[in-house]
């Protein structure tokens, strides 16, 4: 609404929110047509549609009347926000339906990553009874127990955005791109390193051959 | 080397690896396998060769299953996977970790004989997927040396290479041998196992994600921090099975030869031998000559030869693409009989140290993920025709080696374009 048509109307006609452009137009979704895009003063619920609940406890910013070169992102949504960290997790671990972290090697939780993982296997092959003479120990059964180590590694990612791109379709539906690209590049890096971890483990053929010197094979059949 | 290309040279080939491991899990008491990981091309194989997909045979379903391609879900109670390739080179297209370089070795022996002179002997080239042919005059240029280190009639010979200039008896005694040592393919190869949390798992936790305000660049931004690891806790539980099948060729089996006289070639040979991060193109046929005692020749070697051969060191070779074992070669030792001695001593000193190659070779694993080729120092026997003057074939002895048999259209096979159809599918009667 132009300021020029209110000029001579009463008083009390021109306190009326967005009847004067004498008063700031707060409430004007235009801003007075000065805007270049679509942008517009967020409200919580948008914030909290991105966001999450934290943007509940977003403040009134004593400066959100003045003309802005850019949007800040209010204090309270900043640093880690772990209704967000939930929503990619769950992308990640539920939503990609990768074989290789699900029928492979499937995603398992654990809570000590900077701890050393360690596991071990135990071996308790199967084998032939020995004839015992009368009144002598019997042969002990062997088992074996090797133990392994390693670490988890941190790995990160992160994406760009434009500020306030909630309030226009593009920035939605960049933040929507955006984010799909950040599980997909997690997933493929989980992929990898799947792949990695088949082709480097330890080859248990090789220590059964380092185990039982021969399988009854010249050297001519073992180059073949 | 029995795996080598297997895919290629056996119909049925995956039925027969895929029960091959389950026996050999059973002998390993580890649960039954469950999935192959696996390059979508090899999945060509149960899906879209013609036994599968004839109408006469298979009715409607074989044109379906032509028309679906090589995606299968499962097979012979596996869960099929196709890799994923990734790009882990700067400027390099993605590629797979299950498929690698591979450099194997073959030999050509052309004994004394005093009708040589009358003989073309050819060998293939698998780059134009043709057969080449060269003659004793091109022997005696493809092996002469610098600085007349063979004995003097011997080096006489090569320069002079005239049938009317020496008797048959000199004739008669000069042998050759041609080794084509970098002959490069891409292999691919599967992964069979039992998946699941027995085997290993991909560790995960610790995520965070945490939105931030850059005021310097006007942006806002989310950084996704995450712990992960990918564990195989349980190597007893899958097999890999490498260069199960060819892919694609890269070099060393054409008919460019090392010239032992000139410096250039041998550095470039030497430079590009020795360069296992890149695919080979380099010359192929390193040709030598020898002038063996025909009393102490022994007219049959054994197949592989150890080619490069240090022969004041015990001989011993890593095998198996993951290195599996350590064998002692000292049985096909060729070159340190007394009768090629000196001769061979003047040869291996102008080659690329393949000793060195051969014994800091990673395993098949690690040179996938580091995208080198490993090279090995035995060759086995190529295959060679030779033709009489008449151009008829006279023998023709067939490649026992890695690649098997040479022949004509072997190329595009070799290039993972196909596999060796052994015979027309028949029409049978099914109960």
């Amino acid at each position: 609404m132009s300021g020029l048509a209110n000029v001579g109307m009463p008083h009390n006609l021109r306190e009326q929110p967005g009847s004067s452009s004498y008063i700031p137009n707060f409430l004007s979704d235009n801003g007075g047509d000065t805007y270049t895009t679509a942008a517009t003063q967020p409200t919580i619920q948008d914030y909290e549609n991105v966001f999450g609940p934290s943007a509940r406890n977003i403040k009134d910013d004593p400066q959100r009347f003045k003309r802005h070169n850019r949007w800040h992102l209010p204090d309270f949504l900043k640093g880690a926000n772990p209704w967000l960290t939930d929503k990619v997790d769950g992308l990640i671990t539920d939503a990609t339906n990768s074989p290789f972290t699900s029928v492979i090697l499937p995603y398992r939780y654990f809570d000590n990553p900077d701890g050393k993982i360690k596991w071990n296997v135990h071996s308790f092959d199967e084998s032939m009874a020995s004839r015992v003479p009368y009144e002598s120990a019997a042969r002990t059964l062997t088992q074996s127990k090797k133990s392994y180590a390693g670490y988890a590694v941190r790995q990160g990612l992160a994406i760009t955005l434009e500020h306030n791109f909630m309030m226009s379709p593009k920035g939605r539906e960049n933040f929507n791109n955006q984010l799909r690209q950040l599980v997909g590049s997690i997933q493929y890096t989980n992929d990898f390193d799947v792949h990695v971890a088949l082709i480097l483990a330890p080859s248990y053929e090789k220590e059964q051959r380092e185990k039982y010197i021969s399988e009854g094979k010249s050297s001519e059949q073992v180059c073949r | 080397m029995d795996l080598f290309g297997f895919l290629q040279k056996n119909q049925n080939a995956l039925d027969i690896l895929i029960e091959e491991v389950k026996y050999r899990f059973k002998q390993w008491m580890a649960p039954s396998p469950s999935f192959m990981l696996t390059n979508c091309k090899l999945t060509f194989a149960l899906q879209m060769t013609p036994e599968r997909t004839s109408y006469v045979l298979h009715g409607p379903d074989g044109v379906k299953r032509l028309k679906q391609g090589p995606e299968i879900s499962s097979y012979r109670g596996l869960n099929i996977i196709h890799t994923r390739s990734f790009r882990l080179e700067t400027g390099q297209s993605a590629r797979d970790l299950l498929r690698r370089r591979v450099r194997v070795a073959e030999y050509y022996r052309i004994l004394p004989s005093v009708t040589n002179f009358n003989k073309q002997f050819e060998l293939y080239n698998e780059g134009r997927d043709g057969w080449f042919s060269l003659s004793m005059a091109d022997l005696c240029k493809m092996a002469r040396v610098p600085g007349g280190g063979l004995t003097a009639r011997l080096q006489r010979f090569l320069d002079t290479p005239n049938q009317a200039t020496f008797d048959a008896q000199i004739i008669g005694q000069i042998e050759f041998v041609i080794v084509r040592p970098n002959i490069e393919h891409n292999m691919l190869g599967v992964i069979i196992g039992s998946g699941g949390g027995d085997t290993g798992n991909t560790l995960w936790g610790q995520t965070e994600l945490a939105v931030y305000d850059d005021s310097m660049h006007g942006v806002w931004g989310m950084s996704y921090k995450y712990h992960s690891r990918a564990i195989v806790y349980e190597c007893k539980n899958l097999i890999r099975l490498w260069d199960i099948a060819y892919d694609s060729y890269n070099g060393g089996k054409d008919d460019k030869w090392v010239n032992w006289e000139d410096d250039d070639s041998v550095n470039k040979f030497k430079e590009d031998t020795m360069d296992v991060t890149q695919p080979y193109r380099g010359d192929s046929m390193m040709v030598m000559a020898f002038r063996p005692d025909a009393n102490e020749l022994n007219r049959n070697w054994p197949s592989p030869i150890v080619f490069y051969d240090d022969i004041n060191q015990p001989a011993r070779a890593l095998v198996g693409a993951d290195n599996t074992e350590k064998l002692d070669c000292e049985q096909f030792r060729v070159f340190d009989a007394v009768v090629y001695g000196p001769a061979y001593q003047i040869y291996y000193n102008l080659m690329p140290n393949f000793h060195e190659l051969h014994y800091t070779r990673k395993d098949a694993g690690n040179s996938a993920h580091e995208n080198e080729t490993t090279s090995d120092v035995l060759a086995f026997e190529g295959s060679m025709r030779i033709k009489n003057e008449a151009g008829q074939i006279i023998r023709e002895i067939e490649g026992s080696g890695h690649h098997g048999k040479d022949f004509t259209g072997v190329a595009s096979v070799r290039a993972g374009k196909g596999y060796k159809i052994t015979g027309v599918p028949q029409a049978i009667r099914q109960a």
